[in-house]
């Protein structure tokens, strides 16, 4: 991981916001350009408009109960099949992209903001440098699933607490991308020759540091994301997350345990649904590392 | 550098075998010679003084001092071979089989039985089953070897059904149990037919059979040790997963078969046998707390669910509803009392409709959720990680909101869930009760103690008093239909089903036969692989 | 050399500690009485009282930490809540379990991982490149428990190849390792990859292969050993993070390893028994990254002489 992260240090720098216009232009021909970033963001653009338009597209009500249909298979009248109680799974599939994205925005946001503030406080304050990063180390001493969990325990289980856990757990890794950024940063000339002037330290920061932490983060985010989607899945698996009758993928996936054997899809489609969403991410933030690493145009 | 690559590869190899070296496989038993059985829960302990949950894992290794028919429910000896109560109903007197001997050679008899309960007795056991023995012991008391008297300040007529058959007063060496103290549980010796071998957390717990074991319960044939050798628990906490065990053969027998599979296991060809659970599955509210404080809420919301539904969808038709405090299978039980709670309480949403509007119950803004005073009934269900549970909220979460009321589900898990009750955080939940005696009534209404939905009534308080100490079988029969009244009356809780509780059995288990009263006993004596 | 050991090892000290004042308080921030839990809802007061000496919570929070690091060093860390056994021996009976996971999980997932990578690299832009991407991206993006799943019912309960749940012995640690490997794998893939992809675009590598050398010895020799220093790491990481067992790997085959052991202990508000598990875990982490970074030093000359 720590080879992965060094990417940052070769990201172009940006010497002030005061003439971003050529770069974004030269970043949004790269970007078409890449396929990664162009499959990816194809694909999230599907899943998310899916889970926007929702309400209009799902052809059921995802909460209201049927039994007269229970445990039904995939058919032209439920595509995905129905659950224990009748619900349509592909409406409840609809409805899970809203909450995971949810999940996903809340918990990155979280995750970005703290290590944003602590990454930059650490790479720009030598002094605090030291304590920030051994706080940071602790903080990764805890392995990241085992760490959203404990957090449950305390929190209780549900949506927000949910949220919050796998924000905590995601933000150590921010802190040192931001770090490192800044580190990269820092010692420059304009940098040296900014405080020469007289500049202060808070406008240094945001005029000059920022806009050069902002394309790892941009990466980070968008790789984040899936992971925070994963990670809360995985606590919903565990019946430690979200809370009946809410659809969430995880959820999904755990309801679907009791039924495995005659009913098959009431797993199946919820599981392959976070795969596609966390592989869009994937392919999104990977494109858009490539567009924003020189080195790697080969 | 392929050097190094060898001495790499050759570290994780040795690192390999070592964790394979220290690792004990389960081993040594031949498939016929033993029985598989799964089981969802690992014991907390298996000293059953010191917990608050027993069946068949953690008391198969002892024996307590009645026991109960498994067809009649009436009963029968155990290590006692009679019992006697005294006319002032103070004083119960054991007389006690000869010639039992613990797993470890001690030899049962009246120093055992008190060695056993003065321990449990102890403070530094801090048991939380005490109230077993009755809240009234005083002492226990060796008459002679095989003669025991339990001395209480009040009457205690319950015993026999309650304490006296359950593993909590399973009867212990008083020699190693002096020795073990707390740590008894790890390495647990009984008199049991088989004896304990190891304890396996999350894995399983390995019993072997008792050669010396010498006698048996009536109900059995066989008065010696077991036809096999080995019982095997296997933990397997997803019910899913425990029933592809058994489909597969890796497992005999099946404790608590999941509702949706019996059918298909029935057609597979296992044996499954069902027994009436002694308790009910109930929608409890916290009566402390507004809404639940008015009787038109409660009797509205009672009325909105649909047991049929539960019962069919949730249960998948493994259950009855039930609509009074008791099932049939607790003495004490009155068919008028279940009718009348049925006529008050049962399904009828546009009733319930019509009571919240009477109340002044109206949804103002629209939003399918009714209010009075500006406050909307809306309110939490507690439920535990069970999936019947979990279904059953989802159809109670939809029935509530046909008349009004929105239901939020929340999962808590099981020590939270305690404490929350503990300090009446709950609004409302989904919980069971059940037991041989209806005073398991007292333990859940009476004021003090009652957690579940702290209902406090003064005349509830005195009634239950009364039938916990009255000898006189008829007299306490009318203390528990008025304690019964009272409870309809008030309905502090919804009473919803009580259900089957099945077991699947593989087809070349022959012999074995499902504890009617019992089910969470395995009555193995006559059982062959 | 030894210097540089010395200063690594005693920089995981303050981290060690750090995670020890967390993991203590961490338990005191849990609502739930433990308590309550224990003695159930009808103990009365005088008990939980009692109980609540015995267990030492009514000592200050500092003197409280003090008596459970002094404890922990000694190796003891507590009796379980719930079983009264000492957390030490669960720990120890469960950890063999999940070490072995781990270590065949690593071993199958860096082989496949490597030689994923090392043909993409070397193959690059090709087909076989596109191909061994395209199957990493889903290894890292699918969830544990639908591969667990699906693997399961296909291979344990319609096949029978293999046993469904619980820890028998070899057999029974296939499926468990097919899944964490083939999540894994995909990650490492993708490091070795653009690691070798690094190393082969240097100077040096362009030497030698103008000085004729044939492309085997190009990749093998020179480039291979500078491109895992990257790849090194990534495996420690992943190594340690299996040590702290795959928590939903291990529930969905049952497996009685560390990571259901966690998870037990945090339904059961078993507070002896999670922070003996997280200390346990959190100093394997620990270690492991030390020992990754150790290697590291061996490696790679250079670093230890920063």
């Amino acid at each position: 991981m720590k080879a992965e992260a060094k990417w940052w240090y070769n990201l172009p720098l940006v010497t002030s916001l005061s003439n971003p216009d050529s770069y974004l232009r030269m970043t949004l021909k790269s970007f078409k350009r890449n396929r990664s970033a162009m499959t990816g963001l194809v694909l999230l653009a599907l899943l998310v408009l899916s889970a926007i338009f929702a309400p209009k597209l799902a052809p059921y009500d995802p909460i209201e109960i049927d039994f007269a249909n229970r445990l039904a298979p995939p058919s032209s009248e439920h595509w995905f099949g129905t659950n224990e109680f009748g619900r349509d799974i592909f409406s409840m599939i609809l409805y899970g992209g809203r909450i995971s994205i949810m999940i996903g925005l809340v918990a990155v946001s979280f995750a970005l903001v703290c290590g944003v503030i602590l990454g930059v406080l650490a790479g720009y304050f030598p002094k605090i440098d030291n304590l920030i990063m051994r706080f940071t180390d602790v903080w990764l001493a805890f392995p990241t699933f085992l760490l959203a969990i404990a957090i449950i325990a305390i929190l209780g289980p549900g949506l927000t607490n949910a949220m919050i856990a796998v924000g905590i757990s995601a933000t150590p890794q921010y802190i040192r991308v931001v770090r490192g950024a800044v580190l990269s940063v820092r010692e420059q000339e304009y940098i040296a020759a900014a405080r020469s002037i007289g500049a202060k330290n808070g406008r240094i920061i945001l005029h000059h540091i920022l806009p050069n932490v902002v394309a790892p983060i941009i990466v980070l985010s968008t790789l984040q994301f899936g992971t925070a989607i994963l990670s809360a899945a995985g606590l919903s698996f565990l019946g430690l997350g979200i809370q009946p009758p809410t659809p969430e993928w995880g959820a999904m996936a755990y309801a679907s345990r009791s039924y495995i054997r005659q009913a098959w899809w009431m797993g199946v489609f919820p599981g392959f649904a976070i795969l596609l969403m966390v592989l869009g991410f994937n392919l999104l933030g990977d494109g858009l590392r490539d567009i924003l690493d020189p080195r790697m145009k080969q | 550098m392929s050097k190094r690559l060898w001495i790499i590869v050759g570290l994780v190899v040795v690192v390999a075998l070592a964790g394979f070296a220290s690792l004990k496989f389960f081993g040594g038993s031949d498939e016929k010679d033993t029985l598989t059985v799964a089981i969802i829960r690992d014991p907390d302990t298996l000293d059953t003084q010191r917990t608050t949950w027993v069946d068949a894992a953690n008391d198969i290794m002892y024996d307590t001092l009645v026991r109960q028919d498994l067809n009649t429910g009436e009963i029968i000896p155990g290590l006692a071979t009679s019992w006697k109560l005294s006319d002032d109903g103070l004083t119960w007197t054991f007389q006690l089989r000869k010639g039992v001997t613990f797993h470890n050679g001690e030899p049962f008899n009246a120093h055992a039985v008190k060695a056993t309960f003065d321990r449990m007795r102890d403070p530094k056991t801090a048991s939380p089953v005490t109230y077993m023995l009755g809240d009234f012991i005083e002492s226990i008391e060796v008459v002679d070897e095989y003669t025991v008297n339990l001395n209480y300040s009040k009457p205690f007529p319950s015993l026999l059904n309650s304490g006296a058959s359950t593993g909590f007063l399973a009867i212990y060496p008083p020699k190693y149990l002096a020795e073990k103290g707390n740590d008894f549980g790890l390495h647990p010796i009984g008199t049991g037919p088989v004896k304990f071998v190891e304890h396996v957390r999350g894995s399983h717990i390995l019993y072997e059979r008792f050669e010396d074991y010498a006698w048996a319960p009536d109900y059995a044939q066989n008065k010696g040790p077991l036809n096999f050798k080995y019982l095997e628990m296997r933990i397997i906490p997803d019910e899913s997963t425990a029933v592809m065990e058994l489909e597969r053969g890796n497992v005999d027998l099946l404790y608590s078969v999941p509702p949706q599979d019996v059918e298909r296991l029935a057609q597979k060809g296992f044996q499954i046998t069902k027994a009436p659970a002694n308790g009910i599955t109930y929608w409890g509210f916290n009566v402390k707390k507004w809404p639940f404080t008015e009787k038109a809420v409660r009797t509205a919301l009672a009325k909105a669910v649909d047991r049929e539904e539960i019962v069919e969808y949730a249960l998948e038709g493994l259950g009855e509803p039930n609509y009074g405090p008791l099932p049939s299978s607790i003495w004490g039980y009155s068919e008028e009392i279940e009718a009348r709670a049925k006529q008050l309480y049962g399904y009828d949403p546009e009733g319930a409709k019509a009571i919240l509007a009477a109340d002044g119950w109206v949804d103002t803004d629209g939003d399918g959720v009714v209010e009075k005073d500006g406050k909307p009934l809306e309110f939490k269900l507690w439920v535990r990680n069970f999936p019947v549970e979990q279904r059953i909220s989802q159809i109670i979460q939809s029935s509530a909101a046909k008349i009004g009321a929105k239901v939020n589900i929340e999962i808590v898990e099981d020590a939270a869930y305690r404490s929350g009750m503990a300090n009446g955080a709950q609004d409302t939940i989904l919980w069971e009760y059940g037991w041989f005696d209806p005073e398991i009534l007292g333990n859940m209404f009476k004021t003090g103690v009652s957690t579940r939905t702290w209902y406090s009534s003064p005349e509830l308080d005195e009634l239950i008093d009364a039938g916990a100490t009255e000898v006189d079988r008829e007299k306490r029969k009318q203390i528990y239909y008025d304690i019964q009244n009272n409870l309809v009356d008030f309905a502090p809780w919804v009473p919803l089903y009580f259900k089957q509780n099945v077991f699947a059995v593989n087809p070349e288990v022959k012999n074995f036969e499902m504890h009617q009263y019992r089910w969470e006993q395995l009555v193995l004596n006559d059982v062959m692989l | 050399m030894l210097k540089y050991l010395i200063r690594r090892i005693i920089s995981a000290i303050p981290v060690l500690l750090g995670v020890s004042v967390i993991v203590f308080l961490m338990i005191h921030l849990i609502p739930g009485d433990p308590v309550q839990h224990i003695l159930g809802e009808f103990a009365s007061p005088e008990r939980v009282t009692e109980l609540r000496n015995q267990l030492g919570l009514n000592d200050p929070l500092p003197i409280q930490y003090f008596k459970f690091l002094g404890k922990a060093i000694k190796g003891d860390l507590g009796r379980s809540l719930i079983s009264n056994a000492p957390v030490v021996d669960e720990i120890t009976r469960a950890f063999p379990v999940t070490i072995q996971l781990a270590i065949y999980s690593i071993i199958v997932s860096s082989v496949i991982g490597l030689v994923a990578g090392i043909i993409a690299a070397v193959r690059h832009n090709t087909f076989w490149d596109q191909l061994a991407m395209i199957g990493a991206l889903f290894g890292i993006s699918t969830p544990s428990f639908w591969l667990a799943l699906i693997f399961m019912m296909v291979f344990a309960y319609n096949l029978g190849w293999f046993p469904i749940s619980g820890y028998s012995g070899l057999a029974s640690l296939v499926l468990p390792t097919a899944v964490l490997a083939a999540l894994s794998a995909g990650s490492i893939a993708r490091i070795t990859r653009s690691s070798m992809l690094e190393v082969l675009g240097q100077d040096y590598i362009r030497t030698a292969r103008a000085k004729g050398l044939d492309e085997e010895t190009v990749v093998m020799k020179h480039s291979l050993k500078n491109a895992m220093i990257p790849v090194v790491t990534l495996v420690g990481l992943q190594f340690g993070a299996l040590l702290a067992g795959a928590i939903i790997t291990e529930t969905v085959f049952a497996l009685p390893g560390i990571g259901r052991l966690a998870v037990q202990a945090i339904t059961t508000r078993d507070f002896p028994m999670i922070q003996g598990v997280t200390l346990f875990v959190a100093t394997l982490f620990v270690l492991t990254n030390l020992i990754v970074d150790l290697m590291y030093g061996i490696i790679d000359p250079r670093i230890r002489l920063q």
